[in-house]
């Protein structure tokens, strides 16, 4: 851009080129103006001009002043005066113009040397523009509108100030004493200045610079007011004198700042590589010192070590790595700003010593940041060990408190003897019991191994007091081999005992099984051998006497069983002595004892033969009274038999129809005497049963006829003779009261006996049925029934012979009796069909008399005087039949 | 048993013949029934048994006082009646010569 700016300026100079001619006031200005500014040069090289296009002539003071304003040599001089040695200066002065790369047009070293000037004037105003005004940069902007810019900034707190280009703005002053002012404030007061006064402004900007600035007068107050338009060229010349003057100043100031920045730079680097230094070697020693405390990994035997190690690891990452962390990094920013100030200044990178390169600290850092890690995982792992250490030898602690607890007192126990004197029942409880004990003894199982996994855990992990552990452990397993052993031995007791309990029971069973019925069969035994017989006869006395020899035959059978039982009870002693069952041993299923059992076989074998004298003794007897019998017997054969024939003939006599009743009653009679006569052999048989009852036999089977029988027949007989007796007179009485003749009462015997039809002296309900009927009676149930009443009042169910003749001959009267008496009562009450007392008393026995009046029920007819007695009623009353 | 009543309509004479009581050990019975009686239509059976004369029992009437009762009646004359039973023969014990029975004790 500069260039394009160049160029255009280059434009600029040939338009100046063509127009320059056209104000001669400018040449005025530039000439004063270019010259002072030369002079301001030269006065350093010790010379000046006069006269500008005169005093560049022979190019000696152009190249001088080349020389003092770039600082530069120029090539030597020519030293000639001859016109090509001035060409050949000027040429090399043009020369060096043009290597500082200004492109010098249409000016040329001979017009110079001529003293053409507008050249002249040309080429000052190129090397002025080329060494005072091209090299201004201000803020990027360069030459002329760099100037500009840098007038425009300086002035700007100026409000009457205004710099917009190089002629006209500074035509008041003001500008001038702006640039001075804000730069040099003590050079003049800029409020006490006055628009209106120019030249005052000017004149005072002029002489404060010649003064206190060194910058001489180069413009003419005069001029620059009375030209309408200031030359460009001079201000702009004057102007950047201003600008060398105060930005060299301030060059000089920034430059001397810059020394110092650069030396305060330089020094702070140094102070900062020091200083990285001295960090870097406190740093690397504390890694030093810090890494391997870090590395150790020695372990603490217990938590509360660790814990500590932890915490003070704690701390260390809390309180005393931080501010390293810190240092760290501020080594390293010091480092990088060191570096970066050391850059930038155009300075070499800063190389930390052997040791304390970055790189050094890095890895020293890093190494230590390992260190830590690992020692942190260390720790923790430590900690988590001992606490596994810890948690697992508590637990061992509780687990084998818990297990000895358990087994404590369980050796006894399984070391007891109470089997020896236990019962069937007890040992199966043991047993039960022992086998929940073993289940508890597998369920612990779990728990040593348990407790011997935590050991050997402990173990493994290198517990500190692992030896106690271990110890106990040992003596917990040593127990727990013993209790196992003991276990085992007690069982096997325990069964051992139970088998042969249970055969001791079953033996006791077998025995209580086999003893009760022996037992049983002795005392039956017994009993019937002590039984007291009753035996009427021989044969039972045989039968007693076969029994008692098929008993005596199964006596050796019994003698069998007895052993066998004998047999069971001694086993049972056997086994319980041989193997020491020390527990009292009942049977508990009987209640027989052997030595019962033996004693009632003493006793059953002494009575057998007790038994065998008694039934003999009987069999004696036995015969004794058979003999007693038959001679009962045949007496009572023939006594038995006689009484029968006797009462059969009596029977017979009685119903014969023949012969008178006196005749039955002398062949009764006879029948009576032979009957008496007999009794002595009745008294005989009493006799002889007599014997027999006091013999205490009670039946006799060689007569049908007992005692009583024989007794009950005779008596019978004498009744039956008696009664027949009576009978007879009473049917003699009968007869001659009734006046039965001899033939009725024959013709009555003759019914009465063909209705007998039991043939036994009396007629029975049907039988009597049955004769009435053939007699003609027409009876219905009911007259029957009274007949019956009549000849059977006693109900007996049968008729005797005499109720039947009375029967029979009442009814022939039956009806005249009642009706007799109550005749006769009319005969004594003269007819009346009542009767007087007197009348009763008169014709009757006193007692009669009175029994009738008693009796009698009153007359209730008509016409009776009172007192009258009814007597046909009474009359009826008396036969119990009254018509009414 | 079978009871029944017959009021026969009075006055006497009611036409049946009274028969037995305590004195003839035998019961208070109709004997006999005169035909067209006042009984026989008061359908009276003969033969059956005197309950009770007018309500009142006739056990342990004699014949005369069952007869008084009777004859006491003094318009109506009201017979609790009973049938008579036919009497079964009573078994006997027997007074004739048994059986002679040979009873053997038994072992």
């Amino acid at each position: 851009m500069n260039t394009g700016k160049w160029k255009k300026y280059m434009l600029q100079e040939d338009e100046w080129d063509r127009d320059m001619l056209l104000d001669p006031a400018w040449e005025q200005q530039q000439r004063k103006t270019f010259t002072a500014w030369c002079n301001s040069h030269l006065r350093k090289a010790g010379t000046q001009i006069e006269n500008i296009e005169e005093d560049f002539r022979n190019g000696l003071k152009l190249m001088l002043l080349l020389e003092v304003i770039s600082g530069e040599r120029l090539p030597k001089p020519d030293r000639g005066k001859m016109r090509f040695h001035k060409i050949a200066n000027v040429n090399k002065a043009l020369d060096f113009i043009t290597s500082k790369g200004v492109k010098l047009v249409s000016i040329g070293a001979e017009e110079i040397v001529d003293g053409n000037v507008k050249m002249t004037l040309g080429m000052i105003w190129t090397i002025i523009l080329r060494f005072a005004i091209q090299d201004i940069s201000v803020e990027e902007t360069s030459a002329k509108e760099g100037l500009l810019l840098w007038c425009q900034r300086k002035t700007a707190p100026y409000r009457n100030v205004n710099v917009q280009n190089f002629h006209v703005s500074w035509k008041d002053g003001l500008a001038f004493c702006a640039l001075i002012h804000r730069h040099r404030p003590d050079l003049l007061d800029y409020s006490k200045l006055n628009k209106d006064d120019p030249m005052g402004n000017l004149n005072l900007a002029f002489d404060i610079a010649e003064k206190h600035l060194d910058i001489p007068k180069m413009l003419d107050a005069e001029d620059i007011i009375n030209t309408p338009k200031p030359d460009e060229r001079a201000i702009m010349t004057y102007v950047s004198c201003f600008y060398h003057a105060f930005a060299g100043a301030e060059q000089a100031e920034t430059a001397a700042n810059r020394i110092c920045k650069v030396l305060g730079v330089n020094q702070e680097n140094e102070k900062m590589m020091e200083e990285y230094e001295r960090l870097a070697s406190e740093l690397l020693e504390w890694i030093q010192r810090t890494t391997p405390w870090l590395e150790n990994r020695t372990p603490e035997k217990t938590m509360v070590e660790m814990r500590r190690k932890l915490e003070d690891f704690r701390d260390y990452r809390r309180q005393h790595k931080p501010p390293k962390v810190q240092e760290k990094c501020q080594l390293e920013i010091n480092f990088n700003t060191l570096q970066t100030k050391l850059r930038i200044s155009n300075r070499p990178a800063f190389m930390p010593s052997e040791g304390k390169m970055v790189s050094d600290i890095a890895s020293a850092w890093q190494g230590l940041e390992q260190a830590e890690k690992g020692y942190e995982e260390w720790l923790l792992t430590e900690i988590r060990r001992l606490e596994r250490l810890d948690h697992l030898a508590e637990k061992f602690r509780q687990k084998a408190t818990n297990h000895e607890s358990w087994a404590s007192g369980k050796e006894l126990i399984l070391s007891q003897k109470d089997y020896e004197t236990a019962t069937l029942t007890e040992i199966r409880a043991l047993l039960r019991k022992h086998e929940a004990f073993e289940s508890d003894l597998a369920a612990h199982q779990d728990r040593v191994e348990q407790i011997a996994a935590i050991a050997q855990e402990l173990n493994e992990l290198d517990y500190h007091d692992v030896a106690a552990v271990n110890q106990r452990c040992q003596s917990i397993c040593d127990l727990w081999d013993k209790l196992g052993t003991l276990t085992q031995k007690r069982r096997e007791s325990l069964e051992r005992t139970d088998k042969l309990l249970e055969t001791i029971d079953q033996l006791f069973l077998e025995f209580a099984k086999r003893s009760a019925p022996f037992n049983n069969w002795m005392e039956g035994a017994m009993e019937d051998l002590q039984d007291m017989f009753i035996v009427h006869t021989t044969e039972e006395v045989q039968s007693l006497i076969s029994a008692h020899e098929q008993f005596k035959a199964t006596l050796p059978e019994a003698d069998v069983e007895r052993q066998a039982i004998m047999g069971i009870h001694n086993e049972v002693q056997k086994i319980s002595q041989s193997y020491g069952i020390k527990a009292n041993i009942i049977n508990p299923y009987s209640i027989i004892t052997i030595e019962e059992l033996l004693h009632k076989w003493d006793k059953v074998k002494k009575l057998v033969p007790q038994r065998d004298g008694a039934l003999q003794e009987e069999m004696a007897r036995q015969h004794a009274h058979e003999r007693l019998r038959r001679q009962f017997a045949a007496q009572a054969n023939l006594i038995g038999p006689w009484i029968q024939a006797r009462m059969e003939e009596i029977g017979r006599c009685s119903l014969e129809i023949g012969g008178t009743l006196e005749d039955q009653m002398t062949q009764l009679k006879q029948f009576e005497h032979v009957i008496v006569a007999y009794k002595p052999n009745i008294d005989k048989l009493e006799g002889d049963h007599q014997l027999i009852q006091e013999s205490l036999v009670f039946d006799n089977k060689h007569t049908n006829y007992t005692m009583e029988h024989i007794r009950v027949g005779w008596e019978l007989l004498l009744t039956t003779i008696a009664r027949t007796i009576n009978e007879i007179e009473t049917q003699i009485l009968t007869r001659d009261a009734k006046g039965i003749s001899q033939q009725q009462m024959n013709e009555f015997r003759s019914s009465f006996n063909h209705f007998d039809r039991k043939k036994n002296g009396a007629m029975e309900t049907d039988d009597f049925r049955a004769c009435l009927i053939s007699m003609g009676y027409d009876l219905g149930e009911v007259e029957f029934a009274r007949i019956m009443m009549l000849v059977d009042p006693n109900a007996t169910g049968i008729v005797s012979f005499q109720s039947f003749i009375d029967f029979m001959t009442r009814e022939t009267a039956d009806t005249d009796t009642a009706e007799q008496v109550v005749a006769s009562f009319r005969i004594l009450a003269t007819d009346k069909p009542y009767i007087l007392v007197d009348e009763l008393r008169r014709e009757l026995p006193p007692e009669q008399a009175e029994y009738c009046i008693m009796r009698m029920p009153p007359y209730a007819g008509p016409g009776a005087p009172p007192g009258a007695l009814d007597y046909t009623a009474f009359s009826t009353a008396l036969y119990g039949e009254s018509d009414l | 048993m079978s009871a029944y009543t017959v009021s026969l309509p009075g006055p006497g004479p009611w036409g049946f013949r009274l028969q037995g009581g305590k004195d003839f050990n035998m019961p208070l019975t109709i004997s006999r029934i005169t035909p067209g009686s006042k009984a026989a239509q008061g359908n009276l059976v003969q033969g059956d048994i005197i309950v009770a004369i007018d309500g009142v029992s006739t056990e342990g009437m004699t014949h005369l006082e069952a007869q008084n009762k009777i004859k006491m009646a003094n318009y109506n004359l009201a017979l609790t009646m009973s049938k008579l039973i036919s009497a079964d023969p009573v078994e006997t014990s027997g007074n004739g010569p048994e059986h002679l029975q040979l009873v053997r004790n038994r072992r």
